[in-house]
């Protein structure tokens, strides 16, 4: 009994371990190189179920096949015209040529120092051509930041196909600050341009509330003359229609008239403080000297 | 032969067990049957309605987009379920450190190099789930990463005052059409739903000066409104001033019309009355105002044949 369990044990046992070390699987994310005696040997990419010669002959080199990203360290660069800047940098990667990569590079992490290396190298070369006036700019047209990491990722792409069996996809610039000692001076002319707003503002207001008040002063002398022109109007055409009725009246009998408006006048101008100098010849006071009427 | 051959597994198979009593064996055989069956039913699987499975055997995807329902695959290590949710929104904070911002936000220059903080979050969904699970090493870090250089591109290509007021939204737009453009190069299998500005505002060291602005801005709204109200006050009373001096003269014009009409017909009337004996009543009439006249006058009266002057004889004094 014994033996035979024991035999059967080792027969499973046995047959897993072949089995494990000829047929392998591979994941819809990895690529994969097996090498024969440390030589590479074949490159599969599709995922599946495979099966190889057993181990120790023929081994399984796993590597990604997705996008990776790399996150390059932020660095600091001089632009054209000699500002300082610090460029935070994504890298998107994908290993294409696995043996390359296998005889290269080796691992992930290797390649992200061979990749910064490459990056570092291009982008620097790259920013030292253009000023910081076409990296950032309220005119889209002139920022030329896209066609600039362009060709940079161009570049990188070349080297790193070349020689790493790597396909960089893009080299993108994420954040791009200035270093903490230019910033102080960012900000005095940050606020120096506010200041200058919040002065513009403040005259703005006086100026157009100047100009309110004396359009709304204008507007009243004007309303005022207006109504002074119209009212002079007004009373002239009342004066000249009393003269027309006074003369319509009066020229019937001018003589008449002058008598009655004398006397009229006389009523007005003569008072207590008047004193008047009459002669006993004149008409009223003639009876007072010659006591009869005369005939 | 196949018998035969038969016959030597079962021996193989079942040797270790001939020396077990009947009865023992057959517990066995039973628990070995019923691990057996556990086994398979470890396949079964659910998949939520904010779900859509993703079926691989042997790490090659056979099944995509299996909907919500109960399923089946084959147990490990065979076969093995992704199920993404694709109808979860997902979002990511652009430059945020484990989900958080620094304080402020994140720094970026903007168009006219001003130094702005910006607190931006992107969400996104799962488009084609095969993509999402194995074409990029983690879609959440690389949409981070794309919205992170799609934000500093727009924020560099616009000025300050834009950002922070009138051109906030057109910017949302504008990330997410340039994180949809780039996402689409990588087949990642995501679409972008919207960027959208959580915080956008000036560093804290020169936030004074941007408050002042504002508040310079409302001084001028002040200033001039106050204007205003001078120019609603003076402008009805100035106009009710004109409108007095209107009805002013046309009152002084019918005054004017009135009176001449009134002193037209008396003296018609009068002159009636002297057309009929013209001496007499011009006679009466002279004499009568003299005696209305005369007494409050100081009167001299000269005898014209004295030759001396002044007779010096007062007839009347005022009256007092």
């Amino acid at each position: 009994m014994e033996r035979s369990a024991v035999v059967l044990i080792v027969v499973i046992a046995i047959g897993l371990l072949v089995l494990n070390s000829v047929f392998f699987q591979v994941a819809e994310t990895e690529q994969i190189v097996i090498t024969q005696f440390g030589k590479p040997v074949r490159v599969i990419r599709d995922a599946g179920l495979y099966a190889k010669i057993p181990d120790p002959v023929q081994s399984v080199r796993r590597f990604d096949k997705r996008l990776l990203i790399y996150d390059v360290k932020p660095s600091e660069f001089l632009t054209a015209d000699k500002k300082n800047l610090i460029l935070d940098m994504y890298m998107a990667w994908q290993i294409v040529d696995p043996t390359k990569f296998l005889a290269s590079v080796r691992d992930r992490r290797m390649a992200e120092i061979l990749l910064a290396d490459v990056a570092a190298s291009e982008v620097g070369a790259a920013v030292g051509q253009i000023p910081l006036s076409v990296m950032v700019s309220t005119v889209p047209e002139e920022v030329v930041v896209d066609s600039v990491m362009l060709n940079v990722t161009q570049n990188c792409r070349d080297r790193a196909l070349e020689n790493y069996g790597i396909d960089v996809k893009h080299v993108k610039m994420t954040q791009l600050r200035l270093p903490e000692q230019n910033l102080e001076s960012v900000f005095q002319r940050m606020r120096a341009e506010r200041q200058r707003m919040a002065k513009k503002y403040r005259s703005e207001g006086e100026e157009e509330a100047l100009m309110i008040r004396a359009d709304a002063d204008k507007e009243k002398r004007s309303i005022l003359a207006q109504a002074y022109r119209e009212s002079e109007k007004i009373r002239g055409e009342g004066e000249a229609e009393a003269a027309r009725i006074y003369s319509g009246a009066f020229s019937q009998d001018p003589r008449f008239y002058k008598l009655v408006r004398t006397l009229q006048a006389y009523e007005k101008f003569l008072n207590e403080k008047t004193t008047v100098v009459l002669s006993t010849d004149s008409e009223l006071l003639k009876l007072l000297k010659e006591g009869q009427p005369s005939r | 032969m196949e018998e035969m051959r038969e016959e030597a597994w079962k021996d193989i198979l079942l040797g270790g067990l001939k020396s077990v009593p009947y009865r023992d064996r057959r517990l066995i055989l039973m628990l070995v049957a019923a691990a057996v069956a556990v086994y398979f039913l470890t396949g079964i699987y659910a998949v939520q309605p904010e779900e859509l499975g993703v079926v691989v055997r042997f790490g090659k995807v056979v099944a995509d987009g299996v909907p919500s329902g109960i399923h089946y695959h084959l147990p490990a290590p065979f076969e093995k379920v992704y199920k993404p949710k694709t109808a979860e929104i997902k979002q990511v904070f652009v430059g945020a450190v484990d989900g958080r911002w620094p304080s402020g936000g994140l720094e970026m220059i903007t168009g006219d190099t001003n130094v702005i903080m910006l607190q931006v979050i992107i969400q996104y969904a799962i488009s084609r789930p095969v993509s999402y699970l194995f074409s990029t090493e983690s879609p959440e870090r690389l949409v981070a990463y794309i919205g992170e250089e799609a934000l500093a591109r727009v924020v560099g290509s616009m000025g300050v005052d834009d950002l922070l007021t009138t051109e906030k939204l057109k910017a949302q737009d504008m990330i997410k059409v340039r994180i949809q453009d780039v996402l689409n190069t990588y087949d990642a299998g995501v679409d972008v739903i919207g960027a959208y500005f959580q915080d956008i505002s000036p560093p804290v060291e020169v936030a004074y000066a941007f408050r002042d602005v504002a508040s310079a801005r409302e001084d001028r709204n002040r200033i001039v409104n106050e204007a205003e109200g001078y120019r609603n006050t003076i402008l009805p009373t100035t106009r009710g001033l004109a409108q007095g001096m209107l009805r002013d003269a046309e009152g002084y014009s019918k005054e004017r019309v009135e009176r001449a009409t009134g002193e037209a017909d008396r003296f018609l009337s009068l002159m009636e009355e002297y057309q009929k004996n013209k001496d007499l009543t011009a006679s009466r009439i002279y004499v009568e105002k003299m005696e209305q006249i005369l007494p409050y006058l100081k009167i001299y009266v000269m005898d014209k044949d004295d030759g001396k002057g002044v007779s010096n004889l007062r007839l009347m004094l005022p009256r007092k």
